[in-house]
């Protein structure tokens, strides 16, 4: 499982990698302490921002996804500290804190990044079927809306389906180390 | 936070996605059982309809902007001596009073600037090359604009938009030494030339071309390393010759592509029509017909000749990439000298995969990526600018 994945932090291409995976997830978890405010983006920044300068510490990535959401937390519940007095549901920050609130948000957004990076190396076609039927259209819709064939539609889910299997897990990360090696030079 | 926390996530997506193996459904199960919480958190994040509104959460964040400013902050750090600690303090307090004002400066910009979108695009190369003076000074063509200028002996360069021409000066040329230019070009550039005998060479990207600015002599000697499409001036009473490591080619008047590249084996000239001479060190010269290309191997020292598609080996030079049954390494080894990329393969296995395709070479790099999918064979994806082949 992903816990055998190892990472090494080494360069900022590595980071940049970290960051095009998870930094639109941890915007969105940010956002589930701290809606209706602009400061999700800046606490994303910040989490990749100290992941950069702990990176010695990192060996899989795992520990890496563990230190985003736990640091991202953090700081959202450090915000919200400051903004108590004005907040006019406190009572509801009293829920943010806890371990439920923080896990189920973690796997909400966890299962949103992978799905959206399967998803996102799809053929373009193939990807704008499997968006409009994770939300829900029938393939009579997406026939309708994309212009193609009910039957293209059907066979292109099979094809998503397929390949969404191997896709999903974070093997794209099984691949950095070397990468970078041969790129790092 | 327990690791099955992110094995979670994983059922979960795979669900969605409609590919869950039967171990995993059976742990998905066994775990929706555990509590109502869990089956709870499992209806709101999978229920229809919660993708596409996340999906349009997800929308307002902006994914380069917010790079930018990570980016701006991975500044190396070095280590500081003890004595100068108090230094580092001192910035930092600095910093720290410096930040509330950025920030206030930074959301005043944002009001004022509109959102730039960024998309990661691999653009094509262009129109670039730097040309080498005789007294050694370099001038970057795409930089400059339209100029005019001479040479020391008189010779007169002109440049347009995207051309070099080399006009000797008017009367006998009085110079006895040649004296030369370079035009090199990067990854991703082409430039075109007109050389002082009227003969015009296009040089392909990540090439070489030295040549005297005016030919003095009986002979027309030029060097060339990597690409270039050459359509010599006839001229019976002073052949034409371009060097390439150890070999020779020896034209009169004709039109022909050479290709040597440093990092291939071989060295390809593929006439197009008259005659070219090729000789090597060694061996008797091997003259070559229309249609022809002659193969001299770097290592071996010889060269073998054979009937090619002409029309595809010179299709760079008419703005296209003409491809046709070569190994994927070799495509892409191609490809990376026009495009801006660094490639990967998942698999050994890939590099040998046979390809063909022709399409313009002025697009990004995304049509031919998406060409090379369609066959089914294999699988492409661009990350910034590394492209990573994979298995299907």
């Amino acid at each position: 499982m992903s816990k055998e994945i190892a990472i090494d932090i080494k360069d900022a291409r590595v980071l940049k990698s970290l960051f095009d995976d998870f930094y639109v997830p941890l915007c969105l978890f940010v956002g589930r302490y701290l809606p209706h405010t602009g400061e999700a983006e800046d606490i994303a920044q910040e989490c990749f921002i100290q992941l950069w300068q702990q990176r010695g510490e990192f060996r899989f990535l795992h520990q890496v996804k563990s230190f985003l959401y736990k640091t991202a937390r953090n700081r959202a519940l450090n915000a919200l500290e400051h903004r108590r007095v004005e907040d006019a549901y406190v009572h509801r920050e009293l829920e943010k804190g806890s371990e439920a609130f923080f896990r189920d948000h973690v796997i909400e957004e966890e299962t949103y990044r992978m799905l959206r990076n399967a998803i996102d190396r799809l053929p373009e076609q193939t990807r704008r079927v499997m968006i409009l039927a994770l939300e829900e259209h029938d393939n009579k819709e997406i026939a309708a809306r994309l212009q193609i064939a009910e039957g293209t539609v059907h066979s292109l889910k099979k094809i998503a389906y397929k390949r969404l299997r191997e896709d999903l897990k974070d093997y794209f990360y099984v691949c950095l180390p070397l990468l970078t090696a041969v790129l790092g030079k | 936070m327990k690791e099955q926390d992110f094995e979670v996530a994983v059922w979960f997506a795979g669900y969605l996605a409609g590919n869950l193996t039967d171990e995993e459904r059976e742990r998905l199960e066994e775990w929706l059982g555990e509590s109502g919480e869990n089956r709870r958190l499992f209806e709101q994040v999978c229920a229809g309809g919660r993708f596409r509104e996340l999906n349009r959460e997800a929308a307002r964040y902006d994914k380069a902007r917010g790079w930018e400013r990570v980016e701006a902050a991975l500044a190396p750090k070095r280590s500081i001596g003890r004595r100068y600690r108090w230094m580092a303090w001192v910035a930092v307090g600095l910093l720290l009073l410096y930040i509330p004002y950025a920030m206030m400066r930074r959301d005043a910009d944002r009001q004022e600037q509109p959102v730039e979108h960024r998309v990661c695009v691999v653009e094509p190369g262009g129109a670039k090359a730097l040309l080498t003076l005789a007294d050694g000074s370099v001038v970057d063509l795409e930089q400059a604009k339209a100029f005019c200028m001479r040479e020391k002996d008189g010779t007169r360069l002109e440049k347009d938009s995207a051309f070099l021409s080399y006009e000797p000066a008017a009367g006998d040329s009085v110079a006895a030494v040649p004296v030369y230019n370079t035009m090199s070009t990067p990854r991703g550039g082409e430039y075109a030339l007109k050389l002082g005998d009227g003969s015009i060479v296009y040089l392909n990207a990540m090439s070489e071309l030295r040549f005297p600015v005016n030919f003095v002599g009986n002979i027309r000697e030029v060097e060339l390393s990597g690409e270039a499409y050459f359509e010599v001036k006839e001229d019976a009473s002073r052949p034409f010759v371009i060097r390439t490591g150890d070999l020779r080619i020896r034209v009169l008047g004709t039109e022909f592509n050479v290709r040597a590249y440093g990092g291939e084996k071989m060295v390809s000239t593929t006439l197009v029509e008259g005659r070219v001479e090729l000789s090597a060190r060694r061996g008797t010269p091997v003259v070559l017909h229309p249609g022809e290309q002659g193969g001299f191997s770097r290592e071996a020292g010889d060269i073998e000749v054979k009937k090619v598609n002409v029309a595809s080996c010179i299709a760079w030079k008419n703005g296209m990439f003409d491809i046709r049954d070569c190994e994927l390494e070799e495509i892409m080894e191609y490809l990376s000298r026009w495009y801006d990329i660094h490639v990967f393969y998942r698999q050994e296995s890939l590099k040998k995969i046979r390809f063909g395709c022709y399409i313009t070479r002025y697009s990004d790099i995304r049509p031919i990526l998406e060409l090379l999918e369609k066959t089914g064979k294999i699988r492409a994806q661009l990350n910034g600018n590394t492209v990573v082949f994979s298995e299907r």
